[in-house]
């Protein structure tokens, strides 16, 4: 059921460049507004601020996409005065895993047979996954064994979460939509970028 | 009783801002990162919390004293988790030893002492050089225009209301038309008075790594 | 056809079709966190070395590498922990039998260095009540 390229990501004269600056602007936003919103357990995030590399998955070249992830760590540590600290580099890594997990798993399955929700999962759970490793090495030790299923189940729960939201986004969204309307080649033998 | 609070901590953020240049305090703060992850004592560690945390308070910018201290608690209590060293106390199941408390509060003093240099040395007006800085002084415009647009976010329909917001602001970003210079001018500001205290706190720092 | 583009002509309608590759990931998360819960809550506690000297104790992980130097009655023992097995490297006393004991790795075996005052045991699940009896 691998279908080899059943999708093809927009073309911009940019290179997507403005389009990864808007929505690494999204993802700034939503961490003030999921920072605003009370929250269940400590450590339970939903992640609102990686629905923008989420869509981002199938709209942005790899060069702007990366981009993105980095200004989303880089402008959250900023904006948040964390930039030098452990927190920064734990949220480095936890988002490179997961945008390259993301990234990875749509070269190898087009939205036929994976849609936003089994793609977050993957890259909450492989953030998590990274995050516990390198908290392993610098803050707890040993004992990070013991959070290592927490973390996993945790991811696996906002995950399903923000992919369920991210699914019903990107189709009610017509801001989404006018992105793609004007130069998309929608063809399915066009081929794509990988 | 709040309101004063917050009036004096604005102020103080207004005169920390006013006294330095935001590279060259990013960059002390850089230094004095690094300085910290080379600190040989924990009593050298012990010091930069303290005075980073008072950095901290200075810059004006929002603090937790009750996170810092359930986070600190955190790393300390996991780190005991896994007994190593000298037998000090028992506490039911739990074994405190000796090794695993200086591990556990070395880390947590570490982790927090990170956090408060970040907090008091890094600032939304510190701009980056290079083609990032410009991608993401770009991001962070479309971060105040859509800030601008936000008026109130409810849970309610809260899909449609960020829906609307993107579109608002996105034509106006693609067209590029305001832009302004907020990226690196790649020269040295002007001097401000806060700049013997960055040299003298970075000297005080690396000098502090000869201190056994 | 892209994905967003076909979901945009479904909108409106909100209906989800659980993918195939949706429900595998889910399910190999959900398998991961059973499986590290289970292997990490569910499995006793590895065992440790315990030594005691007077009134002292110290506790390690037979997993970490590392020397020990541990004040006696006449001096310091240095006790090394290798390959997952504790054992007297060097011993203050004159006869040193304790150094040429084997190395201990198992729960419940012991050493000790009697003129200085040094005992060094594993400590583990399964032998408790044996330690217990020899500590009464």
């Amino acid at each position: 059921m691998r279908s080899t390229r059943p999708y093809a990501r927009p073309t911009f004269a940019d290179g997507g460049r403005r389009l990864a600056a808007f929505l690494a602007a999204l993802a700034f936003f939503l961490s003030t507004v999921e920072y605003m919103l009370p929250r269940p357990v400590p450590f339970m995030r939903l992640g609102l601020a990686n629905l923008p590399l989420l869509i981002a998955v199938d709209l942005l070249p790899f060069g702007s996409y990366i981009a993105l992830a980095l200004v989303k760590v880089v402008g959250m540590s900023v904006l948040t005065g964390s930039l030098f600290s452990y927190v920064a580099l734990f949220s480095l890594a936890g988002t490179l895993a997961s945008a390259l997990v993301m990234r990875g798993l749509r070269a190898v399955a087009g939205p036929r047979s994976l849609s936003y929700v089994g793609l977050c999962v993957a890259g909450a759970v492989s953030s998590n996954l990274a995050q516990v490793a390198l908290a392993r090495v610098f803050v707890f030790g040993d004992s990070a064994r013991f959070m290592a299923p927490a973390f996993v189940g945790l991811g696996l729960v906002s995950g399903l979460a923000l992919g369920a939201f991210t699914q019903a986004f990107a189709s009610k969204s017509a801001w989404l939509a006018g992105v793609l309307a004007p130069p998309v080649v929608a063809d399915a033998s066009a081929g794509g970028q990988a | 009783m709040r309101r004063p609070a917050a009036a004096a901590r604005a102020e103080r953020r207004e005169h920390w801002e006013g006294a330095f240049d935001p590279t060259r305090l990013a960059l002390t703060g850089v230094l004095l990162s690094i300085v910290l992850l080379f600190q040989p004592t924990l009593y050298g560690r012990v010091a930069m919390l303290a005075a980073a945390a008072a950095a901290a308070w200075a810059s004006g910018r929002r603090l937790s004293p009750l996170m810092t201290v359930f986070v600190m608690a955190g790393i300390v209590a996991a780190n005991l988790l896994v007994p190593m060293g000298r037998r000090l106390a028992t506490f039911g199941p739990l074994v405190v030893t000796e090794t695993a408390l200086l591990t556990g509060i070395e880390k947590a003093v570490t982790f927090e002492a990170l956090m408060f240099i970040s907090k008091a040395c890094l600032g939304p007006a510190l701009r980056l050089p290079g083609r990032f800085g410009s991608f993401f002084a770009d991001a962070l415009r479309g971060y105040d225009r859509i800030l601008e647009h936000k008026g109130s976010v409810k849970l309610d329909g809260f899909m449609r209301r960020i829906d609307e917001i993107l579109i608002s602001v996105y034509d106006g970003f693609q067209s590029g038309g305001d832009r302004v210079d907020t990226g690196y001018r790649g020269r040295p500001a002007a001097f401000r008075r806060g700049d013997p205290a960055l040299a003298v706190i970075a000297l005080a720092a690396v000098v502090s790594l000869l201190i056994r | 056809m892209p994905l967003i583009r076909r979901a945009g002509a479904t909108r409106g309608r909100g209906g989800f079709q659980v993918r195939w590759l949706d429900a595998l990931i889910v399910a190999l998360s959900a398998a991961l966190f059973l499986y590290l819960a289970v292997s990490v809550y569910g499995s006793p506690p590895s065992s440790v070395l315990v030594i005691t000297s007077g009134e002292h104790e110290w506790i390690y992980q037979l997993t970490q590498e590392r020397e020990i130097d541990v004040p006696g009655l006449i001096g310091m023992s240095v006790i090394g922990i290798h390959d997952g097995a504790a054992h007297i490297d060097d011993s203050p006393c004159a006869n040193r039998t304790c150094v040429a004991s084997q190395p201990i790795s198992r729960a419940g075996e012991w050493a000790a260095c009697l003129p200085n005052g040094v005992f060094i045991r594993i400590e583990g699940e399964e032998h408790i009540d044996e330690i217990d009896a020899t500590v009464r």
